[in-house]
């Protein structure tokens, strides 16, 4: 069970352990490099928020209560909080922090494991959550990822989207109540095309 | 607030959308400890931790692994820096923490110390060693010092003893006994005559001569008195003298007086040993 098995690499960590470091970096570098890339755009600034997330994540693993969520939960929150310090920060002093298309293309879209359960587990999530983002209505799908992704506040949205703060407010509730609801695979079928 | 109305805001606030005031309403509400929306918050955390997966996973620079686990080495043990796990009385923990910091602080500190004391006795046995050998040293210059002023002595004394051998191997040599005068009954002596080579050596038995004088030998031709050279005997009254013979052919006697230190022009002392030349 992939929870189990980073919540005993998390548990190792504690104790000091770099190889469990590794191999739970091995489990997740992908994953949370993806989600640097996607919130700073750029290569060099997401490679350091990596290392930054992973060394806080060993730092910090005593901390770490399984019963409060789940290893990759806890990742992800920090890498995306990381992320978007970083690029907050970039942006203050003035960096340029637009999209480097071309560099993303050259990205390679990889499995950082060879743990076969593993892939097969994050597979399923990752179609189950690609599915459900795809069954989002555009705009609805258009305030998770300014909001997520770019940390953009409710008038950042109205701002950058030309809607009313009120629709911005409203569409960012419905579509995560709506988002819950597809990931659950309550409502799949209702939106599936 | 009610539990259902915070509800959907417990999904913005996981998705760190919920602005103010609602943001507060809903942390005052789940500060309260109410358990269901915490459960709640717990899966809108999770549920949203699950968007990014919607990305393709990106491999990372090989060469970023090795970094972090670089980093990671330099740090101290995780576990050593945890002191607030809640079945760790804090007292104790303090002592713990007390007893390591001291510990590790002064465990180098002793450690330093010992070795210093320890080099310290070693240099003072070193300095002590040295004190003993410059000292040993000094004695053994002395008696190289002592020893070459001797081997110098015996040289010159074999040099003396070889030429005094080549002397008397010398054909021609007149023998000149000298015999001693009532002024010195137990003296004794010879003069050994080259005249070919006009020297001769003198080597005799005689007392010791008094403080402030010497004694001096003295060829005799008729009213003529030449002086031959002065001379002064050792402890066992031994006497010797080599010097170039007077070029007077009618030397009929050799005497030996004694005279005031650094010797006369003509005898002015007693004459202690005498003898004919034939």
């Amino acid at each position: 069970m992939p929870n189990d098995a980073d919540a005993a690499l998390m548990a190792a960590m504690a104790d000091g352990n770099t190889v469990a470091l590794a191999k739970l970096y091995d489990r997740h570098a992908g994953l949370v490099f993806s989600l640097c890339l996607r919130v700073l755009r750029d290569r060099s600034a997401a490679e350091e928020t990596l290392l930054d997330v992973f060394h806080e994540l060993y730092r910090k693993a005593d901390r770490y209560d399984p019963l409060r969520g789940s290893v990759l939960t806890f990742l992800a929150t920090l890498a995306r909080n990381r992320a978007i310090d970083r690029q907050r920060t970039r942006k203050h002093v003035g960096m340029d922090v637009g999209l480097d298309e071309a560099l993303l293309a050259q990205l390679t879209p990889t499995e950082t494991t060879e743990d076969p359960l593993y892939q097969a587990s994050m597979a399923e999530q990752r179609l189950l959550v690609r599915q459900a983002i795809k069954r989002l209505d555009a705009s609805h799908r258009q305030v998770i990822e300014l909001s997520y992704f770019d940390g953009l506040s409710h008038s950042q949205i109205a701002q950058q989207t030309a809607r009313p703060l009120g629709t911005v407010k409203s569409h960012l509730r419905m579509a995560i109540t709506r988002l819950r609801e597809l990931m659950d695979g309550r409502d799949l079928s209702r939106s599936a095309k | 607030m009610s539990c259902p109305e915070i509800k959907d805001d417990l999904l913005l606030l996981a998705l760190d959308a919920l602005e103010s005031p609602e943001r507060e309403r809903v942390q005052a509400h789940l500060a309260a400890g109410c358990p269901g929306c915490l459960g709640a918050l717990a899966e809108a955390q999770a549920m949203v931790a699950m968007i990014p997966l919607a990305l393709d996973p990106v491999e990372p620079p090989v060469s970023l692994k090795a970094r972090l686990l670089e980093r990671a080495e330099r740090d101290e043990r995780p576990s050593l820096m945890v002191v607030r796990r809640s079945w760790i009385p804090t007292l104790a923990a303090a002592a713990v923490a007390a007893l390591l910091v001291t510990t590790v602080a002064t465990f180098p500190l002793r450690h330093l110390q010992d070795k210093n004391t320890a080099l310290t006795t070693d240099l003072r046995q070193l300095i002590e060693k040295q004190d003993a050998f410059k000292s040993e040293i000094a004695q053994k210059t002395q008696q190289i010092e002592q020893l070459s002023g001797q081997l110098a002595q015996a040289q010159e004394s074999l040099k003396h003893n070889v030429n005094f051998t080549e002397f008397l191997n010398t054909p021609g040599l007149l023998w000149v006994e000298l015999k001693g005068t009532p002024q010195q009954p137990g003296a004794a002596g010879y003069v050994i005559v080259d005249k070919p080579h006009h020297r001769f050596v003198l080597t005799g038995n005689l007392k010791f001569p008094g403080a402030g004088k010497t004694y001096e030998l003295w060829f005799i031709a008729g009213d003529n008195k030449i002086p031959a050279g002065t001379f002064d005997v050792d402890e066992k009254g031994r006497a010797a003298l080599s010097a170039e013979l007077p070029a007077d052919a009618n030397i009929t006697l050799a005497a030996i007086t004694d005279e005031p230190a650094g010797g006369s022009k003509s005898p002015t002392g007693a004459i202690h040993l005498l003898g004919k030349l034939q």
